[in-house]
């Protein structure tokens, strides 16, 4: 499938900046008799402003100056990505409910089954990185990282 | 100053600063030298292994990257014909046509020995030029800092890719990003949707991690997995037994080293150049004054040696900036502004005064890193060779492995591990559309540094938004950032043009 980038950009930024926008009043509470241009609205305004302005330009350059780079957005790429986007996501679970070197080995194995890398050599040293990255950071520079049954 | 300087070596000469300074280059010749690793993502994942460090050892050891990094790209641009790094880009010109012809070992002694020299004088030009700049700069108050923060924001015309208009949304982005959770001067709450987690906002660390080094292990682990066949393998070592550059030939090429290191300090000392400019502006400079132009793209040792040293001299030029005016040279120093905050340094002129030992310090330990390149360069080049076609099936998962621990050790919290997640998310689709996220990670670190200035000028100003112009120096400023615009984006169409292979050169 092949997409306009800058039409498609341009449409996501005017609506994303739109919707800051609109949720700045209830997201920006400033209480007392501040100036708007002295206040904590100000600098996010600003930005979401030209959000808009320059998603605008995309869709002009896009429609009017037929500037525009189209991008190759291909299903089975797309698979790849979000399967791994699920693997991210179990990893981050696993740590959480078991601690960084069980979550770790599972990660490794979750990704030798999307990679379909047998090698043994392959899952072995990452194993040992897994405990190496442990005790690098837990003993070594003494900063923590989840323990198993420690849930936070 | 004596005091200074002597508080500066009993700083410096610690057994611990020197065994991390050894280790990062080390490291940092292996990040370089793995097509695939940048610099960027080895500074970022090794940030939070500083934080049980002093400040001192930890930006040391994250310059030793750095520096061992610039060179460790030139091993794969010479020995595969892949730059490991962008800056590298222009060493592949005559590297590899030279270790085509047996001369592997000359080429990689010649890209050594000019990327100590372009390092070591890049950094002594910082030692002896910053203070004079940071003392002109002591006069700046809060709109000249609003200034120089939005003239740090112009190296988005340099790391935009194909799209400056992009280039500002993807900062608005970081910005956005940046002013989430309690604002500091006022204590106002933003969009933080009510929910506790986003009080403190995002951190930057793990903003960095999701946006930057996961992305890129989702982006490569996608394009592994399309990918047919491997590399083809070599074995490269073989390729390393001819004699490496002698006396004479050192002799040839100095005069190509300095102009290079000449160019590349007033280059990267400009932001959003980068050494990727700067490596391809020296290698034109040298093949328009060469006495041998014909052997430029064959195997030229000045091509190689015009390369190599400016992109070593970047690392120091483009230091000139950030420590003296508080605003980054290229996406990499961006991230060592970054590690300044985090480990209680603010970059900018008062650096000079406030934290004036500790600034000596790193400069001296930038120099130091260049010294330790050089042994271990020649001592290492041949077994780190080795491993340059490392499958990225074991790298991903280890940069990933690296990624959840990092972002997890920024404060301990799950919270911030399973954010880098859908940052990645927001990365990946991003970079699909042609977003870069580099101008996002600016908007991130410069984000907060334009907002404390801004408001603070509004209030001694009364409201009056024409502050910024009204104070000469502010105002200058703006000009400048203006010029160093447009010139940014003449010299990348210029050089993209003429090497098309050049593209978001800037790291």
């Amino acid at each position: 499938m092949r997409v306009r980038s800058n039409l498609v950009s341009g449409i996501i930024f005017i609506v994303f900046g739109a919707v800051l926008l609109l949720l700045m009043d209830s997201q920006i509470i400033v209480y007392g008799d501040v100036k708007f241009i002295e206040s904590a609205k100000v600098i996010p305004f600003f930005v979401e402003l030209l959000m808009i302005v320059c998603g605008a330009i995309l869709i002009i350059q896009s429609l009017f100056l037929k500037k525009e780079k189209y991008v190759e957005i291909c299903w089975d790429e797309q698979k790849y990505a979000l399967t791994m986007i699920g693997i991210f996501a179990v990893f981050a679970a696993l740590i959480y409910f078991t601690g960084f070197i069980i979550g770790g080995i599972g990660f490794i194995v979750m990704m030798a089954l999307f990679f379909k890398n047998r090698n043994l050599v392959h899952i072995l040293i990452l194993t040992v990185m897994v405990i190496f990255i442990y005790f690098l950071f837990t003993q070594v520079f003494h900063i923590s990282l989840p323990r198993f049954g420690e849930v936070r | 100053m004596d005091n200074i300087a002597l508080q500066v070596l009993g700083q410096v000469f610690t057994l611990q600063n020197g065994f991390f300074a050894i280790a990062s280059v080390f490291l940092g010749i292996i990040i370089g030298a793995i097509p695939g690793l940048t610099v960027t993502l080895g500074i970022i994942l090794f940030l939070p292994l500083t934080y049980g460090m002093t400040p001192i050892t930890a930006i040391i050891a994250l310059l030793g990257i750095y520096v061992g990094g610039c060179y460790g790209g030139s091993i794969s641009a010479i020995l595969i014909n892949i730059p490991g790094t962008n800056s590298a880009l222009a060493t592949t010109l005559d590297g590899y046509p030279l270790a085509a012809q047996g001369k592997a070992n000359k080429a990689l002694s010649t890209s050594l020995f000019a990327s100590v020299v372009g390092g070591f004088l890049g950094s002594v030009i910082l030692l002896f030029a910053a203070q004079p700049i940071a003392t002109m700069a002591a006069k700046c108050r809060s709109p000249e800092y609003f200034s120089l923060a939005i003239f740090g924001l112009t190296v988005i015309a340099g790391v935009s890719g194909d799209s400056i208009v992009k280039g500002i949304i993807s900062a608005c982005i970081g910005i956005f990003i940046s002013c989430i959770g309690l604002e500091s001067l006022s204590g106002t709450l933003r969009y933080t949707f009510d929910s506790l987690l986003l009080f403190s906002g995002i951190s930057l660390l793990p903003a960095l991690i999701g946006l930057i080094a996961l992305t890129q292990v989702l982006l490569k682990s996608v394009e592994e997995k399309r990918k047919a066949s491997d590399l083809e393998k070599v074995d490269y070592v073989e390729k390393l037994k001819d004699p490496q550059i002698n006396k004479k030939e050192i002799k040839s090429i100095m005069k190509t080293i300095l102009k290079s290191t000449g160019i590349a300090t007033v280059i990267g000392a400009m932001p959003g150049a980068g050494g990727g400019v700067a490596s391809f502006l020296s290698y034109n400079e040298a093949r328009r004054t060469s006495k041998h132009p014909e052997e430029f793209g064959k195997g030229s040792l000045e091509g190689i040696a015009a390369a190599e040293s400016s992109n070593n001299t970047v690392v120091g030029s483009a230091m000139i900036p950030l420590l003296t005016l508080g605003i980054p040279g290229d996406g990499v120093t961006a991230i060592l502004l970054g590690a300044f905050i985090l480990h209680g340094m603010q970059p900018g002129p008062k650096l000079f005064t406030d934290q004036a030992v500790e600034t000596y310090s790193i400069i001296v330990g930038l120099i130091i890193c260049n010294i330790i390149l050089y042994v271990l360069g020649r001592l290492f080049t041949k077994q780190i060779s080795k491993i340059i076609n490392i499958s990225y099936k074991i790298l991903g998962v280890a940069i990933a492995l690296f990624c959840f621990a990092g972002a997890f050790a920024n404060s301990g919290s799950i919270y911030e591990m399973l954010l880098i997640v859908p940052l990645a998310i927001v990365g990946y689709y991003l970079g699909l559309l042609g977003f870069s996220v580099i101008p996002m990670m600016l908007g991130l670190i410069l984000g907060p540094i334009v907002e404390v200035n801004f408001t603070r000028s509004m209030i001694v100003s009364f409201g009056d938004p024409l502050i910024f112009f009204k104070e000469p120096i502010s105002c200058s400023i703006l000009i400048f950032a203006l010029v160093f615009t447009i010139l940014i984006m003449r010299m990348n169409k210029k050089i993209e043009g003429e090497n098309p292979n050049s593209e978001g050169m800037s790291e």
